[in-house]
């Protein structure tokens, strides 16, 4: 693959990160969950949205590059 | 019955108290920090080698995460309903976004190097440091300030390892 399209792809994966950081602090607004709660909520979007990826055909087997 | 009067609980607060008392609390927390982040890159590891996309990992993952924890709800009686909207719009808004974060991280392992994907992901918590800062006003202290620049100088040198490898050594191609 070509080392621009890598840059680009590491450029995203720092603005997930971003992303990523905002929603832990997010987390602070959270006042009356236990973070066992939290967690299993998690657990149940990870879910719902992978059986739905899933069955839109996007959980097909990757290649390694 | 509520999980404050749960036999169990009971039980793993004592547990914890010995433990804490032993190896002292900041200890435990890091030991089992470090164990975790020891786990998480290998589980990546094993599903990139078997080929399982992004999401076919995030299913199993929701699928563990759910059966876990209600488990673990069960044995300690903590009830699983939610009472409060407004935590709700955070819990989704923050969930969202980490699941967002996961199959991103997941993907990145066929497309770049293990060590690069991980080096990559490590700056998350620089960015509570200055996303707090700016959200809730949390200053950050010198020695904080010092931690994040070496962190973030320390991401930057293992990124660009065989770019400096090559000034070091000429003989070296990358």
């Amino acid at each position: 693959m070509d080392i621009k399209i890598k840059l680009l792809i590491s450029l995203f994966a720092i603005f997930t990160n971003f992303a990523w950081g905002y929603a832990i602090v997010c987390q602070k607004n959270i006042k009356h969950i236990p973070s066992i709660k939290i967690s299993y909520f998690l657990g149940i979007e990870f879910l719902l949205i992978s059986s739905v990826a899933q069955n839109l055909g996007l959980a097909a087997p990757v290649t390694t590059q | 019955m509520s999980d404050k009067d749960n036999k169990n609980i009971i039980v793993l607060r004592r547990c914890l108290e010995v433990v804490t008392s032993k190896i002292g609390t900041e200890n435990l927390a890091i030991s089992l920090m470090v164990t975790a982040n020891l786990m998480w890159p290998l589980g990546f590891l094993y599903v990139t080698e078997h080929h399982f996309s992004p999401f076919q990992s995030s299913l199993a993952r929701g699928l563990s995460i759910c059966l876990t924890h209600i488990l673990i709800c069960r044995v300690f009686g903590i009830d699983l309903d939610f009472r409060s909207w407004h935590d709700i719009k955070y819990l989704f808004i923050r969930n969202s976004l980490i699941i967002f974060h996961q199959i991103v991280y997941a993907g990145l392992h066929f497309i770049l190097p293990f060590p690069l994907v991980n080096s990559i992901i490590i700056t998350g918590p620089l960015f509570v440091f200055v996303i707090d800062y700016y959200i809730n006003n949390i200053t950050i202290t010198k020695s904080q300030a010092v931690g994040i620049l070496i962190g973030f100088t320390g991401v930057l040198i293992n990124i660009n390892g065989e770019y400096i490898m090559s000034i070091i050594d000429p003989s070296f191609h990358f």
